[in-house]
């Protein structure tokens, strides 16, 4: 067990004949995803790595449902200006998405969220790095080095706001002999299809999360809401590390959502719901080993 | 990006919607131009409204806006330009005709980012912050979900008859309401606020504007993206052409790091054993040489810098191709302050190598490199 992928889950690329959608493409199928196909609009006839490219979902999937897969996600590797019409539609299509894609206007976010739940869809992202089921599958850009499944009863289920900071973490729980169940980027823009609580909710159900990591960073009051649900609703060991405690106001930093304006989203006002929550806090990352192992 | 006062009255007045009439000045000499005497002189009323745009709230509060006397401006203007308001220098002074206040009104539209939808909150209570409205009158706040992002509805429009019952010049508030979701839509913005939104004789007038403007639809918005790169510092304008990621800091620790996470958390280390970072700089994933060779010209530009720590985790980036770039920059460049390198991931082993054949300091793990840069520039040693 472990959440949202398995090691059946299958999927297609958008935006496969780019650059990364290429080189991530054959990462993920070296590692044993079950990719099926690729779609890229005007490319349509095209072959990546051995996969056919379509012209559209649509025909992506029929090609899938003929050989006898049925597909449930689309990953999107597409420039943010066309992101809004690809994601639209892997939705139409009934497909759930993960968009990698920085810098989509956020009207554009809204409406691909306000669909995705018309159509009862998940949508990861945007700007996330994917997430992966160590030894499973693995729909995302991680270098999957770094994660292991480990055997022991010592399962951590990560979720994050960041990419690299999240493989600097992962990095230092495998060395420390810790395993990962499902290891999840939401994404660093300020509005977001999946959240932490989405995320929590599932590590709290899935029997092979022993303990929970939640990284956060500074901007917006995701961390705040979900203390608030970690206090109710958890059960299970929560370890939090929140990135930006030195941020300057008002400045961006790197992330379209980390930005403290006026008195939202500064790291005092996180750290005191968090610890308000009972939930363990790291100074560092480093840290996160010594509060895990507590 | 959040506009400045008057750049938010500036649309404001393209949408008719009423201001006080004001002037810009951006120094005190500016006060003796014939636009500017021309201006004043036209202003009716006895006394001036003289406000320091900086963007942070409660300027009243904290010393950043005056009412004086028209033969006092001189003298105002010229005590606020010397003043800091909640730590920011004042660079530029709007200069308004004096509004006869009878009540002070909260007017905002904004993104409910948990809803994803638009929410207009409105009070009677205006003139203070809304995050101390919310605690001190959290009754007072009338909050509207729209049901549709482009388009106000009838249905919005029947809740918002029913919201604002009883409410003073409830038809033109109404009205308002609907030019400013028009703002909301043609500039991509997060938030439209008008507080505090004046009832005076001569109807609603707008005394403030608060507009942020979502940063990744700028390139829609040429005249303001460019209202963005004016204000930016020397380096992130730098940066900005370059496609990289950079924000100045008041440290003397360089930073160089792949993923905002990360650098982030590199800057809070720093801090963590008594250091500062000098600046934030987050270089794309699958940084090439190029970017990497980009990033050190910059970081390396800063004034006061001592020492620069590079913390790279290699995904997508190759390590060694960042070793390569370090060593190719160093011996065009010949580097004179301290540098740390921790480098982990994609070709790291051959990466560390490449660099301690150069006798450059080298680490596996964040914490031994942070430690490793603050001992070398607190002692002032040269490489």
């Amino acid at each position: 067990m472990s959440i949202i992928i398995n090691k059946n889950t299958k999927a297609i690329i958008q935006g496969i004949t780019g650059h990364h959608g290429s080189f991530h493409t054959k990462v993920m199928l070296d590692y044993g995803t079950k990719i099926i196909a690729g779609v890229t609009p005007n490319k349509g006839g095209l072959k990546v790595h051995g996969l056919p490219v379509f012209g559209s979902v649509n025909e992506a999937i029929m090609y899938s449902k003929k050989e006898g897969h049925k597909i449930e996600w689309s990953m999107l590797f597409v420039p943010a200006l066309n992101a809004k019409e690809a994601a639209h539609e892997a939705l139409q299509n009934g497909l759930n998405i993960i968009i990698l894609t920085e810098h989509i206007p956020i009207y554009d976010v809204l409406e691909i969220i306000n669909y995705a739940k018309k159509k009862k869809r998940i949508v990861i992202g945007p700007n996330s790095p994917g997430l992966i089921n160590p030894g499973e599958c693995k729909l995302g850009i991680m270098p999957h080095k770094i994660f292991t499944k480990n055997k022991e009863n010592k399962k951590i289920g990560v979720v994050s706001r960041s990419g690299t900071l999240t493989y600097e973490i992962v990095n230092e729980l495998t060395k420390a002999g810790y395993g990962q169940s499902t290891c999840i980027g939401i994404g660093g823009d300020p509005i977001l299809g999946t959240d932490f609580i989405d995320i929590l909710k599932q590590f709290e159900q899935d029997k092979e999360t022993k303990q929970i990591v939640m990284v956060g960073e500074i901007g917006g009051d995701a961390e705040e809401k979900a203390a608030k649900f970690i206090k109710k609703n958890i059960k299970k060991k929560v370890v939090a590390y929140i990135a930006g405690k030195c941020a300057p106001k008002g400045k961006r930093m790197g992330h379209a959502g980390a930005i403290i304006s006026g008195t939202e989203g500064t790291y005092e006002a996180k750290i005191k719901a968090l610890v308000k929550s009972r939930v363990e806090v790291a100074e560092h990352p480093s840290e996160i080993i010594r509060l895990l192992n507590k | 990006m959040r506009l400045k006062e008057y750049e938010g009255k500036e649309i404001f007045k393209k949408y008719k919607i009423n201001i006080p009439k004001g002037i810009i000045i951006n120094s005190l000499t500016n006060l003796n131009k014939p636009l500017i005497k021309k201006f004043i002189k036209s202003i009716k009323t006895k006394k001036i409204v003289v406000k320091a745009e900086v963007m942070v709230g409660s300027r009243k509060k904290y010393g950043g806006i005056f009412i004086c006397k028209k033969e006092e401006l001189q003298k105002c203007c010229k005590d606020l330009f010397k003043r800091e308001v909640r730590g920011f220098k004042v660079k530029e002074i709007l200069i308004e005709e004096y509004t006869n206040i009878k009540q002070e009104y909260y007017l905002s539209l904004t993104i409910n980012k948990d809803k994803a939808c638009l929410e207009i909150l409105f009070s009677r209570k205006g003139g203070i912050d809304i995050e101390k409205l919310s605690k001190d009158h959290p009754s007072e706040i009338k909050k509207i979900y729209l049901k549709d992002i482009n388009t106000i509805t009838t249905i919005d429009l029947i809740k918002l008859d029913t919201k604002l019952l009883r409410i003073h010049h409830k038809k033109e508030i109404i009205q308002l309401i609907k030019k400013l979701h028009k703002i909301m839509i043609c500039y991509d913005t997060e938030l439209v606020e008008i507080n505090p939104l004046a009832l005076t004789d001569k109807g609603l007038i707008a005394l403030d504007s608060k507009i942020i403007i979502d940063e990744n639809s700028l390139y829609r918005h040429k005249d303001l993206a460019n209202s963005k790169i004016h204000r930016m510092t020397e380096l992130e304008k730098k940066a900005y052409f370059n496609d990289l990621h950079y924000v100045d800091l008041e440290g003397d620790i360089g930073i160089i790091g792949n993923g905002a996470g990360l650098v982030m958390s590199t800057i809070d280390m720093i801090n963590y054993y008594k250091g500062k970072a000098a600046n934030f700089l987050d270089a794309p994933g699958g940084t090439s040489k190029e970017a990497m060779k980009k990033s050190l010209e910059i970081v390396l530009k800063k004034k006061g810098i001592k020492g620069l720590l590079i913390n790279i985790f290699g995904g997508i980036t190759k390590c060694d191709k960042v070793a390569e770039a370090i060593i190719e920059y160093n011996k065009k460049n010949k580097i004179k302050i301290p540098i740390v390198a921790r480098i982990i991931g994609t070709n790291e082993k051959i990466a560390r190598k490449m660099l301690k054949t150069k006798k450059f300091a080298v680490y596996k793990e964040m914490d031994k490199a942070v430690k490793a840069i603050i001992k070398k520039t607190n002692q002032g040693k040269i490489r």
